[in-house]
């Protein structure tokens, strides 16, 4: 009998992703931003798989008022005073990036799943990492609803061993993102990243 | 009691034993209750764009030794097969992959991005094969099929790539020797899945 029990708790690891390490956002203006939105709440997970046989993943959930709402889709139509963004087409813009204690970045994003709409996606490594990428990224060129759950979540290969320095922050933040080149660039940033987390610096842990 | 414990453990365990036989749970496109062809396709101009597209593609594709950065969307959503055999063909070097899915809890859409960075067809299918498996590992999801590719395309390739029935629009507006040009101002409604 305690071998079965065994069984099904190893099936059940094996097939779910662990999740701990929550906190969150509440803010009582619009200081950070009208399109930022007043709560929200971040997840830490692990499962297996991946790259590295160990995935960590990230979860930021949010839900927009009416004012975030209008807030938006003036940055989207190009007017209101938003003189950061000169007016132009902008898009909402969440980051999800991971910020090393030193050089040697141990987190690498590979993959972005979110229920906003009409979302495109970035995955970027920016200086002094240049293999693993640090940054991932959704803009929004749907139309978002007020009252809805909306989520992002970035899967990262997880390739910390232990060393000095293998740890690091998470950070998300909310922003507005106007078409580049061959992607969006940020034209305005919240004032604060909304959630700032920390990671261990051994294989799976938070 | 035994019977229900094994049964139990089965069922907790079925996504493992697929995984091993190298088939991915939920095969792309068996699903139909999204229906497809309630999508506006010519919201936004799109059509409009697809037609000004095929003209530049008749242009640009007589550049020899040059590639552009392109999304291709496809017509309806594809199985997994079906989208690296169109990777192989247009020698396309995929930088995202775009999956659609839909919450098992609500049935609302939901879209997943893969990067790949692999310029190798095989090195791309290994990432796109192992990240899917991880996709799917999430309940709450069922995987429908990948509706766009973005990545760069040889020139040569373009135009026969925008003939073929599973895509819908070779959109390469994002490039920069594109963007640059006057009147082709990159079209952000490309996306057929989501409104």
């Amino acid at each position: 009998m305690k071998k079965i029990f065994l069984c099904i708790v190893i099936a059940f690891c094996v097939n779910n992703i662990v999740q701990a390490g929550t906190t969150s956002w509440s803010y009582s203006n619009y200081d950070q931003g009208t399109y930022v939105p007043l709560k929200g709440s971040f997840a830490e997970g692990l499962m297996s798989g991946g790259p590295s046989g160990t995935i960590y993943t990230t979860n930021v959930r949010f839900t927009f008022n009416t004012k975030n709402v209008a807030s938006i889709i003036e940055y989207n139509k190009g007017i209101g005073a938003h003189p950061d963004c000169n007016g132009e087409l902008s898009y909402l813009t969440v980051d999800m990036s991971a910020v090393p204690d030193a050089y040697d970045l141990e987190l690498d994003a590979y993959l972005v799943k979110s229920n906003l709409p009409n979302p495109k996606f970035d995955i970027e490594t920016d200086p002094p990492s240049d293999f693993d990428h640090e940054e991932s990224e959704t803009v929004v060129l749907g139309t978002v609803s007020s009252g809805k759950s909306y989520y992002m979540t970035t899967y990262w290969a997880d390739e910390r061993d232990g060393g000095t320095g293998d740890g690091g922050l998470l950070q998300v933040q909310f922003g507005m993102s106007q078409k580049g080149f061959s992607d969006y660039n940020t034209c305005i940033n919240s004032k604060d990243p909304q959630i700032v987390n920390r990671y261990g610096r051994s294989l799976g842990t938070y | 009691m035994k019977i229900i414990i094994v049964l139990l453990v089965l069922s907790v365990s079925f996504p493992v034993f697929a995984l091993d036989n190298g088939t991915v749970r939920g095969i792309f496109g068996s699903d139909k209750s999204v229906d497809y062809t309630q999508v506006k396709k010519d919201k936004g101009g799109l059509y409009e764009h697809q037609k000004k597209m095929k003209q530049l593609h008749k242009k640009i594709s007589k550049q020899d030794g040059q590639d552009y950065l392109s999304t291709i969307t496809f017509e309806n959503p594809l199985l997994k097969g079906e989208a690296i055999d169109i990777v192989e063909r247009s020698e396309a070097k995929v930088k995202f992959t775009y999956v659609l899915a839909k919450s098992t809890v609500d049935n609302e859409l939901v879209t997943i991005g893969i990067y790949s960075n692999n310029e190798d067809i095989n090195l791309y299918q290994e990432t796109l094969n192992e990240s899917l498996k991880n996709a799917e590992s999430d309940k709450d999801i069922q995987i429908l099929g990948i509706t766009a590719i973005v990545g760069h395309v040889p020139a040569k390739r373009i135009d026969p790539l925008q003939t073929d029935s599973h895509v819908f629009l070779v959109d390469v507006t994002a490039d920069r020797k594109i963007s640059n040009a006057k009147g082709y101002r990159h079209h952000f409604g490309w996306d057929l899945y989501h409104q």
